[in-house]
């Protein structure tokens, strides 16, 4: 039971996390990616590294996302800064529409008798 | 562990990515890595073990599909190149065994006249001489009109020993008189070239090439485990007797 729940929620976060990303960055590039995660722990979005990182890297291959590398002038490391790009932001209002309808569809079907 | 060994391992697995995008992917884990002083632990605990982020990473990725289908596994490729190679090998060794094996010339296109012309080393004139051995040794006969038999040996170690003219180890030309010679041969190469007389060869595990040049011979065969092939035979004419063990017989042809 506990295996399938994971399963199920490994699957399901793919598609909410793309999402989630894609409204953090609207809202706030360009971030890296442990800024993205706190940012998520900051709204109460438990995500680890190891889904995060590579998903970046897919959003980034489909276009969603531009990434470039901001490397200190003085000191500390160098960061992969994510923003979105144009095709993230011409997806986005899509993405959000789709996640309110199951919304919808889900408390109609919860309601009903 | 370190967490330079994890980041070894996570390259080993993402080997199928383009190298920018697999040297962006580890580039931007150790920048994590050492921003947040990550330890081995804490890294497999958020991200996984280096297989399994690999894994995350390699799936969905198009990439993936396009160097899968344009890259043999390892496996194969070693096979593939270790075919190329024994291929290589057997023609390398065709082309030097060829070249180690064929006949310093055409022996056809010479008789007893000119041969000498060709090989201008010593030759020595033999008296008396009714037979001739050949052990291990590479020796071509002409027949000469003249009375006299004469030979001409790439290394001085023949010697005559009664009336049997003896060569080992060496290569000999010979020119022979128009009389009866008996030929012994083990482990060599001899070739008659258009004999006058007749000849009897006797040769164990060695090769008889005889050059008829469309002249017709008498041949007497005796023969055990050997192989005869290309001559006929033809009552009348000169005899030719041959006796072979563990040998083979042919036409020559250069």
């Amino acid at each position: 039971m506990q295996d399938d729940y994971k399963k199920w929620l490994t699957q399901f976060r793919k598609g909410y996390v793309e999402l989630y990303t894609l409204l953090s960055l609207k809202k706030n590039s360009p971030m890296h990616g442990l800024a993205i995660l706190r940012f998520f722990e900051k709204h109460n979005l438990s995500i680890n590294e190891g889904t995060l990182y590579p998903l970046l890297n897919r959003m980034e291959t489909n276009g969603w996302l531009s990434s470039s590398w901001n490397v200190p002038k003085i000191s500390g490391h160098p960061k992969r800064e994510y923003t979105i790009s144009k095709k993230g932001e011409e997806i986005l209002p899509l993405l959000l529409l789709a996640y309110e309808e199951h919304h919808k569809s889900i408390n109609q079907i919860m309601k009903e008798k | 562990m370190k967490t330079n060994t994890y980041l070894s391992e996570l390259k080993k697995e993402l080997s199928l990515l383009p190298k920018k995008q697999r040297d962006d992917i580890l580039k931007e884990i150790s920048s994590y890595i050492d921003e947040s002083q990550a330890s081995y632990e804490d890294v497999i605990q958020r991200f996984g073990t280096a297989s399994a982020l690999a894994l995350s990473y390699l799936e969905d990725n198009p990439e993936r599909k396009v160097k899968k289908t344009g890259t043999l596994p390892k496996l194969q490729k070693f096979f593939i190149g270790l075919s190329v190679f024994s291929i290589s090998l057997v023609i390398l060794a065709f082309f030097l065994f060829k070249y180690f094996t064929q006949d310093a010339f055409d022996y056809s296109k010479y008789n007893a006249e000119n041969i000498q012309n060709k090989i201008t080393q010593n030759w020595t004139n033999v008296e008396n001489i009714k037979n001739i051995e050949v052990h291990q040794a590479n020796a071509v006969m002409y027949w000469s009109q003249n009375n006299i038999s004469k030979y001409s040996c790439s290394k001085e170690v023949s010697f005559v020993k009664e009336n049997t003219l003896i060569v080992k180890q060496n290569t000999c030309y010979f020119i022979l008189p128009k009389k009866m010679f008996h030929i012994t041969a083990f482990q060599a190469d001899i070739t008659l070239i258009e004999p006058l007389y007749e000849t009897a060869v006797k040769i164990e595990q060695a090769e008889l090439r005889i050059w008829e040049n469309a002249k017709e011979y008498e041949y007497i065969f005796k023969k055990e485990h050997s192989n005869i092939k290309s001559l006929k035979s033809v009552k009348g004419n000169i005899v030719i007797s041959i006796d072979a063990f563990q040998a083979h017989v042919n036409k020559y042809e250069y």
